[in-house]
This record gives structure tokens, sequence and C-alpha cells, in this order.
């Protein structure tokens, strides 16, 4: 992969493309609808100062800011060229709600936020802090400040501190992370991704530039954003990143149930539901990848994650299924033709930067598999705030949503979505769906799987450079 | 059997261009139950396709409104043509008045000929499920479907013993008698080695001969791609076109692409393209018969050919999954071939050496493809549940029923479930 160590302008790119602010644990996202666009530019001007950089790391509170493309219209009128399709149209169509699986319960007419019929969500201003209180404070007086500017506030969404990093099934989450060259961070080659593939005005991983949004160069008289490569246009996407937010909402008892059942049907000897739950992430609870230890949880050191399934000889997903879903979210080296070197570098064009927390109180305190595998459910509200950034959001998030979680025939499977999100099949919807273990000598099949992660609510926004952001606050 | 395409163009009669719309899109939008053809009733389709092209000028020429017909069947052509018009008789007559020279005796014997004089030729064909018969994919699928039942959830015992489970099972059970018949594959695994080592030899000869003749047209396409360059224009993705395809997509887990192109105009580019198609064509037959197409493997049937006296281009496909990842594998596997193709046609991004980046403009090119995709009014499939490697794989379980294995051959059938 051709993937040149340009120098990114860390001081122009907010900072969470550069890092998840996990030192400040506690967050809140807000969503607004903006009233008044003169007014609302006014207090995105007096907030500027306190964007987050890529450079910065303020220890009390760091801001990110995004936009939907409802929200830019408002802020800037006289016509932006190239934002992607998928962008424009939103998350909440008919043909994305079909790829997405955002159907039944999870269709965008049941959305809490995102959803048609509602004010448009045109903001949304992401707050981390040390503490709790703080946190609290902090908003409620950008909620004050709102309401003197013209924006809405149509909802806070709360994320939790997560010292153990897990998601609410019992398995730790966020281990695996591509990297970008030119940070201080250095990864192996084969977990090194082009910049261009989540910052927009470097170069993909095609060697090339990613499609951005331009601006006529005569509504730019004081040279405020960057050329383009395009002539007489200006950059407006610059630094900047597509980014997509769904509110998941999981079922642990549901999914926990589906897993004992399906423990009955394959006769594992042992009983041992942790053991089909692992095979169906593709992790052990504590992360440890299936594919290099399939018999026993066994300690993991997160700093030494990056694994390949041929170089583990597990070719035929003996070790680690096929369907599972962190073989499906990254196939790494396994997909088109077992060519290891050919289908790393597809993977890599299928990459994601996760920045996602999650939300609500752990079924278990502990928040231990074990534990939480036989806790009765609570009745509270608990999920993930899936968090993702791409510069291209057709050919990375929908991509692996559509064609490797939902895809029934992903890897030359029949009819086994991802057993995680078990999104039913759109294109048959009387289809009964499976879980398929491979296994010597013949594979193990858990028949009948159902869905225990909904959608809530959904968005997809962009998040400008801190030029692009002063730009839109001109009058 | 083997597997055929048939393409046939008829121009449209102007004042009736619209009710035809109306009538493919009443079809189109209802395959299953709609009033005018009964798809179930077709034995030899794979796929079928109805497309309008609209009135348009090219090049100061005007051309008529036409309608086109793709079926990818199983062969030969003239029992194909009495199944489609044998079956359907009354609906094919219905959309065929609406064209020109529609026969005025209205029987299977007559449209069948009136279908067979308006055929064109198809330069390049490409099959995904190369032999099987519609029959065919249907009966191995329900044994794939059967085998896993055997199977349940858990099955346990040494491969040979659960393969002769298996095998005993399914010959209590008479619908799968079939299973058991020598099957005989159109495949011919040798004709890969003979055709590269022949390939080899002759490409060598050819090129020693035909070297100045390359040099020269070498020099000329440098010459126009140079021009062709300057004046290129990107294309931007218009999202409400495209929200009108998508309106249209991911309902089954095969999808279509039918795509419209003007040839660049001049002797040089028209035969280029001949050629490259001509090669594409063989490469097909001899080499890439095995379900996958230079490293994409989703592709079940697709053809180019070339219309209006060689000034337009027409691109059918019928493929596995969704547009974004069909023509992600063009651009990350196959992107020289078709480059070689497209790089002959208007508007597609700048290439070099023919066959040099062009289709490799990742998101340049996907816009390019958008921009130039047409919308199809009529598309049946005969099997919207069944992904190439799903086909084969069943092909490949039935083989290894009646085959003696080694233990080894046991392990890697039963890998197959
Ligand atoms: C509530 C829903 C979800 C749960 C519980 C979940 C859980 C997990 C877990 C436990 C891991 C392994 C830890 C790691 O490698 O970081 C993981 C990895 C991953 N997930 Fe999810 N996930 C969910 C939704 C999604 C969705 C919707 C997507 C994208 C469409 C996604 C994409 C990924 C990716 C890309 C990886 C990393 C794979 C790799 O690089 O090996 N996840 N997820």
């Amino acid at each position: 992969m051709v993937t040149k160590n340009v120098g990114m302008e860390l001081q122009d790119i907010q900072g969470i493309l550069i890092r998840s602010h996990k030192e400040l644990s506690h967050a809140k996202y807000l969503l607004g609808h903006i009233q008044k666009p003169s007014k609302a530019k006014s207090w995105l001007s007096n907030t500027l100062p306190k964007i987050t950089n890529g450079l910065s790391k303020p220890e009390d509170f760091r801001f990110q800011i995004a936009f939907t493309h409802p929200g830019i219209q408002k802020l800037w009128t006289k016509g932006m060229y190239g934002f992607g399709v998928e962008f424009e149209q939103g998350m909440a169509t008919d043909f994305r709600s079909r790829v997405l699986g955002d159907l039944d319960e999870s269709a965008p007419k049941n959305w809490i936020w995102g959803g048609p019929n509602k004010p448009s969500v045109d903001l949304l201003l992401m707050v981390f802090a040390i503490n709790k209180e703080g946190l609290n404070q902090k908003c409620e007086e950008i909620k004050l400040n709102w309401s003197e500017s013209g924006i809405d506030h149509l909802k806070s969404l709360d994320a939790p501190p997560n010292p153990k990093g897990k998601e609410h099934f019992g398995f730790a989450d966020g281990i695996s992370q591509p990297t970008m060259p030119g940070l201080s961070k250095a990864d192996i080659a084969e977990n090194t991704v082009a910049q261009g593939e989540f910052i927009l005005g470097y170069k993909n991983g095609y060697d090339q530039l990613p499609l951005t949004p331009l601006i006529k160069k005569e509504y730019d008289p004081q040279n405020k954003l960057p050329d383009a490569k395009e002539e007489g246009f200006r950059d407006f996407g610059k630094n900047g990143s597509y980014m997509v937010f769904r509110q998941l909402e999981q079922n642990v008892e549901g999914f926990w149930n589906q897993v004992k059942e399906g423990t009955k049907q394959i006769q594992n000897d042992k009983s041992d539901c942790i053991y089909t739950a692992s095979k169906m992430v593709g992790r052990w609870p504590n992360g440890k990848p299936m594919t290099q230890n399939p018999e026993n949880e066994s300690p993991f050191n997160p700093k030494e994650d990056y694994f390949l399934y041929l170089e583990n000889d597990d070719k035929s997903g003996d070790k680690c299924p096929l369907g599972s879903h962190v073989r499906r979210t990254n196939p790494r080296d396994v997909l088109p033709d077992n060519k290891a070197e050919a289908a790393i570098k597809i993977s890599n064009l299928h990459r994601i930067l996760r920045r996602g927390r999650i939300y609500g109180p752990p079924l278990h305190e502990s928040f231990e598999a074990e534990k939480i595998k036989d806790t009765a459910d609570d009745g509270q509200s608990r999920g993930l705030h899936f968090i993702c950034f791409n510069s291209n959001i057709a050919r990375q998030f929908e991509f692996i949503q559509h064609m490797w979680c939902n895809n029934t025939k992903f890897d030359g499977l029949y009819n086994d979505p991802d057993p995680v999100l078990g999104i039913k099949d759109y294109r048959d919807r009387s289809k009964v769906h499976d879980f398929t273990i491979q296994a010597n000598p013949v594979r193990q099949k858990i028949h009948g799987l159902s869905r225990h992660v909904q959608v809530k609510g959904g968005a997809y926004f962009f998040m400008p450079g801190i030029r692009a952001l002063k730009f839109l606050t001109q009058e | 059997m083997r597997q055929r395409g048939l393409t046939v163009v008829t121009r449209i009669l102007p004042e009736k261009v619209d009710s035809l719309r109306k009538l493919l899109d009443e079809i189109g939008e209802d395959i299953k139950d709609n009033r005018v053809i009964t798809f179930t009733s077709f034995r030899t389709v794979h796929f079928l396709r109805w497309v309008i092209l609209d009135e348009t000028i090219v090049r100061n020429t005007k051309i008529p409104a036409q309608l086109v017909l793709s079926t990818n069947y199983d062969g030969p052509l003239d029992p194909h043509l009495e199944d489609l018009c044998g079956s359907n008789l009354e609906g094919l007559f219905k959309i065929y008045n609406h064209c020109e020279g529609v026969p005025m005796l209205k029987d299977t014997k007559n449209l069948s000929l009136y279908l067979k004089e308006n055929r064109i030729p198809i330069p390049a064909f490409y099959r995904g499920t190369v032999g099987r018969t519609v029959d065919q994919i249907h009966k191995e699928q329900s044994l794939w479907n059967r085998i896993q039942g055997i199977l349940g959830g858990k099955t346990s015992g040494e491969p040979a013993e659960i393969k002769s489970k298996i095998i005993s099972d399914l010959k209590k059970e008479p619908e799968f008698n079939w299973a058991f018949n020598k099957y005989k594959p159109e495949l011919v695994q040798s004709t890969r080695v003979v055709f590269a080592f022949l390939g080899a030899i002759l490409t060598l000869a050819i090129a020693l001969v035909l070297l100045p003749i390359l040099l020269v047209w070498w020099i000329l396409i440098r010459g126009l791609e140079k021009r062709d360059k300057e004046a290129f224009i990107a294309s931007r993705q218009d999202p409400s076109q495209i929200a009108g395809f998508m309106k249209k997509e991911d309902y089954k887990v095969q999808n279509q692409l039918t795509h419209l192109v003007e040839i660049k105009p001049g002797i040089i580019r028209l035969n280029t393209l001949k050629f490259v198609l001509w090669a594409i064509n063989l490469l097909a037959k001899m080499w890439y018969n095995k379900g996958n197409l230079g490293g994409i493997q989703s592709i079940h049937f697709a053809r180019w050919v070339i219309i209006d006296e060689g000034k337009r281009l027409l691109f059918f496909s019928n493929y596995d999954g969704s547009w974004e990842s069909y023509l992600g594998e063009f651009v990350d596997r196959a992107a020289v071939g078709l480059t070689g193709v497209w790089s002959n046609t208007v508007g597609f991004p700048p290439t070099k050496n023919l066959i040099r980046q062009g289709a490799r403009h990742s998101a340049e090119f996907k816009a390019w493809a958008r921009e130039k995709q047409i919308q199809t009014q009529v598309w049946y499939s005969a099997y919207p549940t069944s992904s190439i490697k799903n086909i084969n794989n069943n092909t490949a379980i039935r083989q290894g029923l009646i085959e003696e294995s080694s233990p080894e051959e046991t392990r890697e059938w039963l890998q197959r479930m």
C-alpha cells in the first residue's frame, strides 16, 4: 500500500480524529437544531477557540463539533459541490434503511432522534470532561447559550466512564484500530492506513485525494480556505472527515438467551456459553483473538493486538468462524482469494476510525461476561453510541455494514448475517438465519438467529477542519 | 449445457415510447405477479432484462428510441426462443406491438423469427456459473438444503462415516435420485493449460510480426490520450439521478447494471475497442471460466455489445452484492481490463497506454459509471437468493457425492458444508 508519510496539519484537524480522549472519561453528545442561522454563527464564532484540535490536549474539557447536511446548508447558503451522496441524502432514506438493516423496530420512523417528521438534527457538539459535575455544569451553560443563539437543544446523549473498556454483552471493545502514518505512534505496515482514508485533503488508499466539498473562489475573497485542486474552487473539506453516528441499543439478556439456546443446538459438551459467544464475536471476552487461541481464554495484552488469519492457519474458519463479527468487519488477509498481500490491501480500503462510547449502566457491575450472562434484564436502556470516521461513507462504513455485516452470503456463506448484530436479510424477510461454526470434521450450526441490537437514532455528520469552521462563522 | 446470451435490439415506434415505458414499468415493479409476463413459465432463462434506450443525438446523427432485450439462457437458441415466445406469447406481443416491424400474425413461430432477425452479436460475454442450467442450479440448491437438515446443529464421527450417512439418507429420498447420476461438467480444466501454452507462443509470434504496426498504433493512441486528458471533465455525482437507481437496488442477492456510453470517434478507437473485447471474450472462455474474472467473483453474467453502427457501447451485468462493492471490485481487481475497454469511450477518466490509470481513479470512475448508467425497466433473475459462490459450491458438493475420495478429500468435501 502506498501510504506516503505526509505531515498532517494537526492544528487544523479536530482532536478526536487523532485521539479518543480516553483520559476524559465523561462525555455528552448534544444535538441541536438551528432556528436562526445568523445567531448560531455568532455562537459558533465564540465557541471556536474552545474546539479541540489535534495538537492541544486540554486537561479539563474538550469539545468537538460536527454538522449534518441540513445544518451546513443553513450556515452556508451559496452552494457547495462535492459532498458524498450519502451525506447529502442522509442516513434515513428508504435505500439506506434497506442496506443498513434499519427495519421494523429499528426503522427511522421509530428513532428517538434523526428520524423523519422531527426537527432536523443540524449539529452535534461533543463534550468531554474529567468528572460528572463539571460535565453537567458545562452542558447546562451550553444549553443556555444555545437558547439565546437560536439553536434548539434536541437531545443530550450520555456516555459514562467505561474503565474496563467493555461493551455491554461483556466483551472488550475498541482494540483494533487502523493507524495513520505520520503520527507519533507507529504501527506495522499491515495496519497502517493512508491518512486520506479518514481525513480529507490527504492521499487515500488509491494514492489519490478523496472527493471534497468545494466552494467557488469568488465566495472566499479573503482566502480563508485553501485552494482546491479543481481550478476556480476552494477546498472546504480539507482536514475534515465524515462522521457516522448511530445509537445502538443492546438487549443483553436477549443476546445471552440466544447464546444459551444456540449452545444447546450445537451440543457443546461443556455447555459453554462463553465459548459460543466468543465464536460469534471472534474474540474472547478479554479480547484475545479466537484465531490465536480457539480453545480457551488465555491472557491478552492489547498492545500485541495485530494478527492475521492465514498466519494462524485459519483459512477454513475452524478457529475464528468466517461469519464472526470481527472477521466480517475486518477480514484482514482472507478476502477474496486468500492471497494475503492483495487481501490486506483490499480490507484496508474498508477501514473506519471507531470513536464510540457505551451508554447506560452495565447489567452486572463487574462487567464480566461470566456474570452478565446469567443476570436478568433490569429494564434500563443501554447500548453503544457507535461513532466512526471515514472519508467515503459508501466505501467504508456503509460497505462494512451492508456487504460484510448484513450480507448473508459473506465469504461464501449461505444464510448467515453478523451474529452479534443479528440483522435479518432485507432481501428475503421470511428467512430464518444461521450462525455457522466451521469445525473439524464438519461445521456446527445454530439455527434461528434473532436481533438484539436495535437502532434508536442516527445521522451522518461532517466534522470540518478548524479553518472551515471559521469560514462558516462569517456573515 | 452451454449458456449463451441473446441480445435483441428493435426500434420503438416514436408515438409509442411512453406507453411502452408504462407497460414495462408495470412489469418491472411486480416481477412476480404482474399481469403481462409470467416469468416462472420460462424454463431456459437465467436472467432477462428489457431496457429502453431513449431517442438521442450522437455526433449529429439522430438515433431513434430502441428497445433492448437481453437474456442469459441455456442453449441452443431455437428452443430458447420457443420457450420465450411459447410460454408468454400474449405478453411478448403486447410489448413488441410498440416496436417497428412486429409480425401481424400472433404465433410463436413468427415472433421467434422476429426476435431472431433483430438479434445482434455479442463481442464479449462472461459467465460466472459456467455450464450449469437453471434447473440444475435449483436442484443443487435443494440438495444443499437437504444435507444441512441431515447434519443438524452438530454431527460427530469420522469424516468417512459422516459422508456415508449423508449418502445413505439421501438415497432414501427418491427426489434426490438425480444426484447420484453421472455428471459431466462443461468445465474443461485442461483448456487452461493448453491455452496458456498456445497463447504464449502465439502472442510471441504475432508480436514479432506486428511489432511495427503496434508501434504505430501505440503512438497514435498516446496522441489521442493526451488530447483526451486535456479535454477531460470529471463526472460529478448527481444525488437525484443516483437516488433513482437506488430505489430499485438491493432487493435480491444479485443486482444489475445497464450502462450506455458513446464510443470515441475515429477508426482507431473503434478498432482498438473491438480488439480488446475480442481478447476479453477469449480470456473469459478459456481462462476465466470458473466463476472468477481476474479476482472478481461476483459476476453471474456480463456482456458488452456495440450498437448504433459503432457509435455506442452497451454493458449489461448481473452481479452479487451492492453497486458500491461491485464497482469497488472493478477498481481494485480488474482495473486493467475495464480501462482497456472503457478508455475508448467518452468521459472516462484519463488513461495511459490504453490500460493504465483510468479506472484506478476510484472516485471519478464511480461517478462516471453512475453518470452513464441507465434505468433498466424490467429485470428478472431465476434464482434471486443464490450467490455465485453458493452455486459453485453446490456443484462441487454434488460432484463429491458420487466420487470416491481419499480421507483428505472427504475432509475438504465436508468443509464445503
Ligand atoms: C452494539 C453493537 C456492536 C457490538 C456489541 C460490537 C462489538 C465489538 C467487539 C467486542 C469487537 C472486538 C474488539 C475490537 O477488535 O476492537 C468489535 C470490533 C469491531 N467492530 Fe463492532 N460491535 C458492534 C457494532 C459494530 C458496527 C455497527 C460496526 C460497523 C459497521 C462495527 C465494526 C467493528 C470493527 C471495524 C471492529 C474491528 C475489527 C478488526 O479490525 O478486527 N461494530 N466490535
